[in-house]
C-alpha cells in the first residue's frame, strides 16, 4: 500500500518502478493533440511538431530523501512547469473579451427554458386544458335552447389551464435550485439581479404570447361554433378576454417565478401557489360579509372571470389585472432582495 | 490569483471556516486539502460568490468574485459533479452557459471535443456516468477560456484513464500561466499534481507550502532492520538498538519485532551489525508515505471518523499522534 501511494515520492524504489505517469502519457497527449490543432491553428504550424514524448516527470520528484535531521528547505523558486507544445493548448485565440450583458442572459435563459422537456409539457398542458374544456363547453351551449354571450364558456379551461402556467413560471427557477444548476449559472453570471430579469421576462414573454394564442384560439374556437346561436360579445370585452387572458397568465406565471425564487424549492412552491389561486375562493365563502365579499373579488378565480365577463366587484377585469400586477411587482420585489442577499 | 483574508463562515453555531488566508498563485496547480467536512467546498463556494462570507473577504484577480467586470472570461470553476440540469443535453447546457458568458456557439463544440464528450453531447446529462459528469463539468469551466480554474474534487467518479487525463489536463492549464485550484480529499491524488499545497481541516488552515516541501518535511526514510528471531533474539536486537544509538541513530520497537532507524545509511547500519556480530535477516529502506503525512496533519481535525483502526493501525497510530504535535507544519 505504501508503495503505490508513494508512486512519485522521493524513495529511491521509484527508479526502479516504471514511473506510471510516463507509461499511459503518449496515448492521452495525442488525443488532445489532433483537436487543438485548429484551434491553435497558425501557431500550431510554426511550432516544431511536439512529439508525443515521454511524459515529462512530475515537477515534484524529488531526487533523495533528505535525512531526518535536515531541516526542509523552503523552495522559493520552484522547477519550471513541464514545457507544453503550442499545439496543446487550451487557449482560445479568437473569444471576444467584451463582458457579457443583459442581452446575453436573456439568450441564455431563453435557450434554458425551451430545452427542457417540462416547459413542452407544460404548455402543451396549458393549451389542452383552455382549449379542450373550452370546446367541451362550446359543444354543450350549442345544445342548449337558452343562450347568453359565449366569452364565459372559455371561463372552465382558463381557470384549470392556470395550473401548467403556475408549474411552469415555478420550474424556471426551482428547476436550478434543485438540479444545482443555479450554482454554476450564478459563477457564470454573478450579476443576480440582472440574472432573475432575464429569467423574468423570458418566461413572461413566452407565457404572454401562449396565453394570449391559447385564449385566442378559445374565444375563434367558440365563435365559429356559436355564431349566430349565441349573442356575440362586443370588441372590448373580446379584447380583455384575449389580451387580459393572456396577461393575466403571464402575471400569474411570473408570479410563482417570484415565490419559486423565494422557496427555491419546486413542490413546497406550486404548493404555494395552488393555495394562492384556491383558497381565497373558498375561505371566502366562510367569512363573514364585508371580509368575505373582498377576498372573493380579489381571489384569482374571481380575477379571472372579470376577465370573461363574469366577475363581481367594481373594478372590473382591467382594474382587478392592475391588482394582480402590483402584487406580482411586490413578491418579485423580495425575490430580488432574497437572490441577492442569500447564499446560494 | 485568488487571495482570501481571513475568511470565516459560520452557520449559526456551526463554523465552516474560520479564519482562513491564503493565496493561490499563478502558474501552479495548488491543491487544497482537506478531510471530508473540512470547509473546502465552502470556501471554494465563497471564491465564486456563492456564499457570503461572515467576516474576511476573498478577491479573484483583485476583484470580489460579484464584482468581477467579466466573471466568465476570468473564472471557470467545476463545482459538485451534478450542477448541472440533468433534462439537458451537454450540448445544450453548454450553450446556455457560453451565451450566458456572451461566448460565440462553436466554442461549445471546442469545449465538447478538449473534453472527449462530443459523441454525447446531444445525450441528456441525467444519462452521464459520474465520469461524464465531471467531464461536463471541466468543458464548463473552460468555456470562456478563464485565466483562474477552481476545481472541487475533479477526479470524483472518474475510471482511471480520466484520472490521469484530468492531472494532465491541470498541469498543462498550469504551465500555460494559469491559476488552477483543486481540491481533493486524497493526498495520493493531489500529491502526483499540485505543485502547491494548502491543508484545512475543521475550516482552519494546517498547512501552506510547495509540495515539495511537504514531501522533504513529512517522507523521511528510515531503514527497518529485523533480527534473528530466536532465545536471544531480544538481547541481539538490543545490542545492535544501542550501538546504532551510541553513533546518533534514533532507534524505534515496531509492534513485530523489528526495529525502525532514523538518521543512519544502510550501510552504515550493515556495518554495525557485523560489527556487533549480529546477524540480519532484513534491511530495507522505507519511507513514511505521504497519506500517512497527511493523516498526521489532519488526524484532530477529521470531522468523521471510524471506531475501528482502518489501514494505519492503532499504535502508529498512536506514534504520529505523539509526533504531530513537535513536527506540525509551520502555517
Amino acid at each position: 500500500m505504501k508503495m503505490e501511494i508513494l508512486s512519485s515520492g522521493p524513495e529511491p524504489e521509484s527508479e526502479a518502478t516504471p514511473e506510471p505517469e510516463s507509461e499511459a502519457t503518449p496515448e492521452a497527449e495525442t488525443e488532445p493533440d489532433t483537436e487543438a490543432e485548429d484551434e491553435a491553428g497558425p501557431e500550431a504550424a510554426a511550432e516544431p511538431a511536439p512529439a508525443p514524448a515521454p511524459a515529462p516527470v512530475p515537477a515534484q520528484v524529488a531526487p533523495t530523501p533528505a535525512p531526518a535531521s535536515t531541516p526542509a528547505p523552503k523552495p522559493t523558486a520552484r522547477p519550471a512547469p513541464d514545457p507544453v507544445p503550442a499545439a496543446l493548448r487550451i487557449a482560445a485565440l479568437d473569444l471576444p473579451a467584451a463582458p457579457a450583458r443583459l442581452g446575453n442572459a436573456l439568450a441564455s435563459e431563453w435557450t434554458k427554458i425551451r430545452t427542457v422537456q417540462s416547459t413542452m409539457w407544460t404548455l402543451v398542458s396549458m393549451f389542452g386544458l383552455i382549449l379542450g374544456i373550452g370546446l367541451m363547453a362550446d359543444a354543450y351551449a350549442a345544445g342548449q335552447m337558452e343562450s347568453s354571450g359565449y366569452l364565459a364558456l372559455g371561463l372552465g379551461g382558463f381557470i384549470v389551464g392556470q395550473i401548467p402556467v403556475v408549474t411552469l413560471g415555478v420550474l424556471a427557477v426551482t428547476s436550478e435550485y434543485g438540479t444545482g444548476m443555479i450554482r454554476t449559472t450564478l459563477t457564470a453570471y454573478p450579476r443576480r439581479a440582472e440574472l432573475l430579469t432575464a429569467k423574468a421576462v423570458v418566461f413572461f414573454g413566452l407565457a404572454f404570447v401562449l396565453g394570449t394564442a391559447a385564449v385566442g384560439l378559445q374565444v375563434l374556437f367558440s365563435s365559429a361554433i356559436l355564431d349566430g346561436h349565441n349573442q356575440a360579445p362586443d370588441g372590448g370585452a373580446v379584447l380583455l378576454a384575449v389580451l387580459g387572458g393572456g396577461l393575466y397568465l403571464a402575471l400569474i406565471g411570473l408570479f410563482s417565478l417570484a415565490v419559486g425564487t423565494l422557496l427555491r424549492h419546486s413542490a413546497g412552491a406550486i404548493a404555494v401557489m395552488l393555495g394562492l389561486l384556491l383558497l381565497p375562493f373558498i375561505l371566502a365563502l366562510f367569512l363573514p360579509d364585508g371580509a368575505g365579499v373582498n377576498l372573493l373579488t380579489f381571489s384569482p378565480i374571481n380575477m379571472s372571470a372579470a376577465l370573461f365577463g363574469e366577475g363581481s366587484g367594481n373594478l372590473g377585469g382591467w382594474g382587478l389585472l392592475g391588482v394582480l400586477a402590483a402584487g406580482t411587482a411586490a413578491v418579485l420585489g423580495g425575490a430580488y432582495a432574497a437572490l441577492l442577499h442569500r447564499d446560494a | 490569483m485568488i487571495e482570501a483574508q481571513g475568511l470565516t463562515k459560520r452557520y449559526g453555531p456551526h463554523t465552516a471556516v474560520e479564519d482562513l488566508s491564503f493565496s493561490v498563485r499563478p502558474g501552479l496547480v495548488t491543491g487544497f486539502l482537506g478531510p471530508n467536512g473540512a470547509g473546502k467546498s465552502t470556501t471554494m463556494r465563497m471564491v465564486l460568490g456563492l456564499d457570503e462570507p461572515t467576516s474576511g473577504q476573498v478577491t479573484v484577480a483583485g476583484y470580489r468574485y460579484r464584482d468581477l467586470p467579466n466573471a466568465p472570461r476570468t473564472v471557470g470553476a467545476l463545482l459538485d459533479a451534478k450542477s448541472v440540469h440533468g433534462g439537458r443535453s451537454a450540448h445544450n447546457h453548454l450553450l446556455c452557459l457560453a451565451q450566458l458568458a456572451g461566448l460565440p456557439r462553436e466554442r461549445v463544440d471546442t469545449v465538447l471535443d478538449i473534453v472527449g464528450l462530443r459523441e454525447a453531447a446531444h445525450r441528456r446529462s441525467r444519462e452521464f456516468s459520474l465520469g461524464m459528469g465531471q467531464r461536463l463539468g471541466i468543458a464548463a469551466a473552460l468555456l470562456g477560456d478563464p485565466q483562474v480554474l477552481l476545481f472541487d474534487e475533479p477526479v470524483n467518479g472518474l475510471d482511471p484513464e480520466g484520472i490521469h487525463w484530468v492531472r494532465n489536463l491541470m498541469r498543462r492549464l498550469a504551465a500555460e500561466g494559469r491559476t488552477v485550484f483543486v481540491s481533493s480529499h486524497l493526498m495520493s491524488e493531489i500529491a502526483v499534481t499540485a505543485d502547491h499545497l494548502i491543508v484545512i481541516g475543521r475550516g482552519r488552515l494546517l498547512a501552506d507550502l510547495s509540495t515539495k516541501a511537504f514531501i522533504d518535511r513529512h517522507s523521511t526514510g528510515f531503514a527497518r532492520v529485523r533480527t534473528p528471531d530466536g532465545e536471544d533474539a531480544a538481547e541481539q536486537r538490543e545490542r545492535l538498538g544501542a550501538a546504532l544509538r551510541r553513533i546518533g541513530g534514533e532507534v524505534e520497537q515496531e509492534p513485530d519485532g523489528a526495529l525502525r532507524i532514523h538518521g543512519v545509511p544502510l550501510p552504515r547500519i550493515s556495518d554495525l551489525a557485523w560489527e556487533e556480530k549480529v546477524r540480519l535477516y532484513e534491511l530495507s529502506p522505507h519511507q513514511a508515505t505521504l497519506e500517512e503525512a497527511y493523516m498526521q496533519l489532519t488526524h484532530d481535525a477529521v470531522e468523521y471518523r471510524s471506531n475501528a483502526s482502518g489501514g494505519v493501525g492503532d499504535q502508529y497510530d498512536a506514534e504520529l499522534l505523539g509526533a504531530a504535535e513537535l513536527d506540525g507544519v509551520a502555517v
